[in-house]
């Protein structure tokens, strides 16, 4: 890399770095002056081991000079964000979140050097990808159970967790492994149309698990890859034409997804019923105002599930809308980098899954900011990096990672097999 | 596989603009969407918000106090009956009226974005910003005193702003202690909580002769009448008030003699159509934007009306029904060049430092008709109180019109509308006198008179 464009850019990711140090010092004094009365040291424990662990993942991040080290101090801003929000609420949850990060940035790290160790050997695996999302989805069918009006968790050896936060990573995979193979597979019989079939029957397995929020998240990453990337125009308008038919069939024959928009189109006739939780959460946000009551002064616990889904809200409440903003601001700045990252890729495999982690990332973030303020109808998915859940952080730091390595990669010689 | 950066940077910028997008509309949730949820009754943030906040207080155009902090939370009337509807009841049990009602957030400081107060409630606890109305409260408590012992309203206003001076509706209620009254005052036939002055919908009368007046000078037809004393339309005849012959007459002398049947025969030549048009113009027929809760007036609601129900709305009568605050508004208009300013109660807003948040500024809500077809108009009304006699006053012209509106009850309304000085009106009013059993001129016209002249005479 270039030495003259090193040295500033070093200078900023220090002073970035501060940034989120001085975050996290101002908001967990304030925290633990609302906890005073209930402080132990436990509180303590926590900030500092906070402090210490964004501190030492971005240390180490600085340490691979090739690779983009913003991707990390971005998301762990929205870490902190979040989970400081998320232990003002409850502490348990604050601790268990932190948990969370902990192996999530373990395994940041084991993706990158699994990538670096063996960058060729996943560029053709495209069955098992399909295989390997469709799996999981399908166990969870078999064995899942339900919480939060979906079938989407399953339990193994004590752990719970959600498969379909996890079927992401393939996913993408499946679509970088077809672009970079395209005209190996086209040469197949109905070949062109293999990803899109195989999208649609994991979407399909999503709607029976009333997973509404990945499978649109699914579809923006399928779409979004055709647009950059699909050589056949038609079969990025046979996608969209066949999504709309999909999604006026799936309100009509799903009542779960008519209540959804209805709830969506006017909640406030049932404010004690369906549309308690969009209310509540639009009550919370107007409460804020644009500086926010205060940590701690706000009543975010009134939203339902303020702590995971409607996390924006509650930040929005106690941080106010100019950090709800600055949240926003912070996603397009990953995904920025992120379609960066692919734009400067030579390799094709890992341009393709560049961008569908990145698109991956904005569509989360935008169809769950989006259904909170009842700009779309409401969906239980997770705000990458700050909603409180296991699966959901892992995952996203292991996409996190393998962005990571396609961030060294772009930078080095092309290596094409 | 294509590899077009294009591609991706048009993807790029699609999910930028996306992002902004979300951006700003959350910066129009907060400007204009939160301010409207916010006191909604299942925000359950405003029960436990509401014990903790000193609550604004409410202040009359001069700043002279209407309502006193009594304890770290509510506050009371000083005078709870001439203000019980403007300002209203604030009840844990039975909710909130008026003000209370319209202003309860702004009163519990909950749509403030003031970083500086912010730390300041934390430090002291917090306080809601106080109101400042437009209400004259001598003017206010005068009006309320000459109610003394009449059912009805009274509506003083700006004609040139729409600023409210004082508006009073009798029986009334001791707002300050709606909890121990609540029972007696629901059960109380002459309902004292309804705000006669704006929900309250009265058959005009001769009063509304003023609007089919506008739409009689609007048309081209002869406004030149013989008067027999009688006037057949449709099979049905119409009589003058006292059975009364006036001869050859034109519209000043109608509307000085309130010549019935002038009137009958009058709007069914100028037709359903322009009195339906002139009628919207003055605001019948649609809502009134108004901070406190108004009735919709009604005139000329039926396209398909009779000649006879037309004759019968031309003075007043048949389904026409009207609002004190409507009928001030639209006399109002007339003595302010034809322009019907919008009406407003709330002056202004305070926040606790003391620093006006909010000032409102007049607005005109419609032209009811032309400057010189309201000026011809104004003289007529002054020749018409000058005539009447019950509402004149030395040294100042006034403008107006009388009604004795009949109605089920067997008692009429007696009504008084107009404006004083006639040249450039300071006050304009509308005076009604429920089932008062006499007529305007002898039961409203001198308390419309004795009001001028309380404020206009030095």
């Amino acid at each position: 890399m270039d030495r003259f464009i090193q040295s500033p850019m070093k200078q900023r990711l220090i002073s970035a770095r501060w940034m989120t140090l001085l975050f996290q010092l101002l908001s967990l004094s304030l925290v633990l002056i609302y906890q005073r009365e209930t402080l132990t040291p436990r509180s303590l424990g926590f900030s500092g081991l906070l402090i210490v662990l964004t501190l030492l993942s971005q240390f180490l991040v600085n340490l691979f000079h090739q690779a983009d080290s913003y991707l990390l101090m971005i998301a762990n801003m929205l870490f902190s964000i979040g989970v400081i929000l998320i232990y003002r609420l409850s502490s348990y949850y604050g601790y268990r979140q932190l948990i969370f990060y902990t192996l999530g940035i373990a395994l940041f790290f084991v993706a990158y050097f699994l990538l670096e160790g063996t960058a060729g050997f996943w560029v053709k695996k495209i069955c098992f990808y399909f295989f390997g999302a469709a799996a999981l989805l399908v166990l969870t069918l078999l064995f899942g159970f339900v919480s939060g009006g979906a079938k989407n968790w399953i339990e193994i050896g004590g752990f719970s967790f959600q498969p379909s936060e996890i079927a992401k990573v393939p996913f993408c995979f499946l679509i970088a492994g077809f672009y970079s193979n395209r005209e190996r597979v086209r040469k197949r019989k109905g070949g062109k149309y293999f990803l899109m079939a195989m999208t649609y029957i994991l979407i399909a397995l999503f709607f029976l698990q009333r997973e509404l929020g990945t499978a649109m998240v699914f579809m923006a990453i399928l779409f979004s890859a055709q647009v950059a990337f699909e050589e056949d125009k038609k079969l990025i308008f046979l996608n969209v034409a066949l999504a709309v038919i999909g999604m006026v069939a799936a309100y009509y024959l799903f009542g779960h997804i008519r209540t959804r928009v209805d709830i969506w189109i006017d909640p406030w006739v049932d404010m004690d019923g369906r549309g308690y939780q969009i209310t509540q959460s639009l009550f919370g946000i107007a409460a804020g105002g644009f500086f926010g009551t205060g940590l701690g002064l706000g009543h975010p616990q009134y939203i339902p599930l303020a702590y995971s889904d409607f996390i924006f809200s509650a930040i929005a409440e106690e941080m106010g809308t100019f950090m709800g903003i600055a949240v926003i601001m912070l996603y397009l700045i990953l995904v920025y980098r992120g379609m960066k990252i692919s734009l400067a890729q030579p390799h094709a495999f890992y341009k393709v899954l560049a961008l569908c982690i990145s698109i991956s990332f904005a569509a989360q973030a935008l169809i769950m900011i989006g259904g909170v303020l009842k700009l779309i109808p409401l969906t239980g998915i997770t705000l990458p990096f700050m909603a409180h859940g296991g699966s959901s952080l892992v995952t996203s730091f292991v996409l996190l990672g393998i962005l990571f390595y396609c961030s060294n990669a772009a930078l080095e010689v092309p290596r094409e097999e | 596989m294509k590899n077009n950066p294009k591609r991706i940077l048009v993807l790029l910028y699609a999910i930028t603009a996306i992002f902004l997008a979300m951006c700003l509309y959350l910066v129009y949730f907060q400007l204009f969407t939160a301010p409207k949820i916010i006191g909604n009754p299942y925000n359950r943030r405003n029960y436990v918000d509401e014990t903790l906040i000193r609550r604004g207080n409410f202040y009359d155009m001069y700043g002279r106090a209407l309502t006193h902090t009594i304890d770290d939370a509510g506050h009371l009337l000083d005078n709870p009956r001439s203000y019980a509807h403007i300002i209203g009841y604030n009840s844990e049990e039975y909710g909130k009226s008026g003000m209370e009602r319209t202003y309860n957030s702004t009163l519990l400081g909950l749509s403030q974005d003031d970083l500086f107060g912010k730390f300041k409630d934390i430090v002291q606890g917090q306080v809601g910003n106080d109101i400042y109305l437009t209400v004259d409260d001598d003017l206010q408590l005068y009006c309320y005193d000459l109610l003394e012992g009449h059912k009805g309203a009274i509506v003083v206003l700006d004609p040139s702003t729409g600023a409210i001076r004082a508006m009073v509706s009798r029986p009334s209620f001791n707002a300050n202690e709606i909890n121990a009254l609540w029972e007696e005052i629901i059960e109380d036939e002459d309902a004292p909580l309804l705000n006669r002055a704006s929900q309250g919908l009265y058959t005009p009368g001769s009063v509304m002769k003023v609007i089919t007046a506008v739409a009689i000078m609007e048309s081209d037809i002869d406004q030149n009448y013989h008067d027999t004393g009688e006037q057949t339309i449709d099979g049905y005849t119409y009589f003058n008030y006292l059975e009364a012959v006036h001869g050859d007459i034109d519209l000043q002398d109608a509307l000085v003699h309130s010549v019935n049947t002038y009137f009958t025969k009058k709007s069914t030549e100028v037709g359903y159509a322009l009195l339906r048009e002139v009628a919207d113009r003055f605001y019948f027929n649609s809502a009134i934007p108004f901070e406190l809760v108004t009735s919709i007036s009604e005139a000329y609601t039926k396209p398909d009306m009779s000649e006879n129900e037309i004759a019968a709305a031309g003075f007043g009568q048949g389904d026409t029904l009207v609002t004190p605050l409507n009928m001030a508004l639209a006399i109002g208009a007339i003595g302010n060049d034809g322009v019907m300013m919008r009406p407003n109660i709330l002056q202004e807003i305070r926040s606790p430092r003391g620093v006006a948040t909010f000032t409102s500024v007049p607005q005109m809500l419609s032209r009811v008709t032309s400057p010189s077809l309201a000026a011809r108009l104004t003289v007529d009304l002054v020749e018409t109180v000058n005539t009447g006699g019950a509402a004149t006053l030395s040294g100042v012209h006034v403008a107006g019109k009388t009604g004795s509106a009949e109605n089920i009850s067997g008692y009429s309304h007696a009504w008084f509308v107009g404006f004083a000085p006639a040249e450039r009106p300071e006050l304009a009013l509308a005076i009604v006198l429920e089932e008062e059993g006499q007529t305007g001129a002898a039961a409203a016209a001198p308390l419309a008179r004795r009001i001028f002249q309380y404020m206009l005479s030095e």
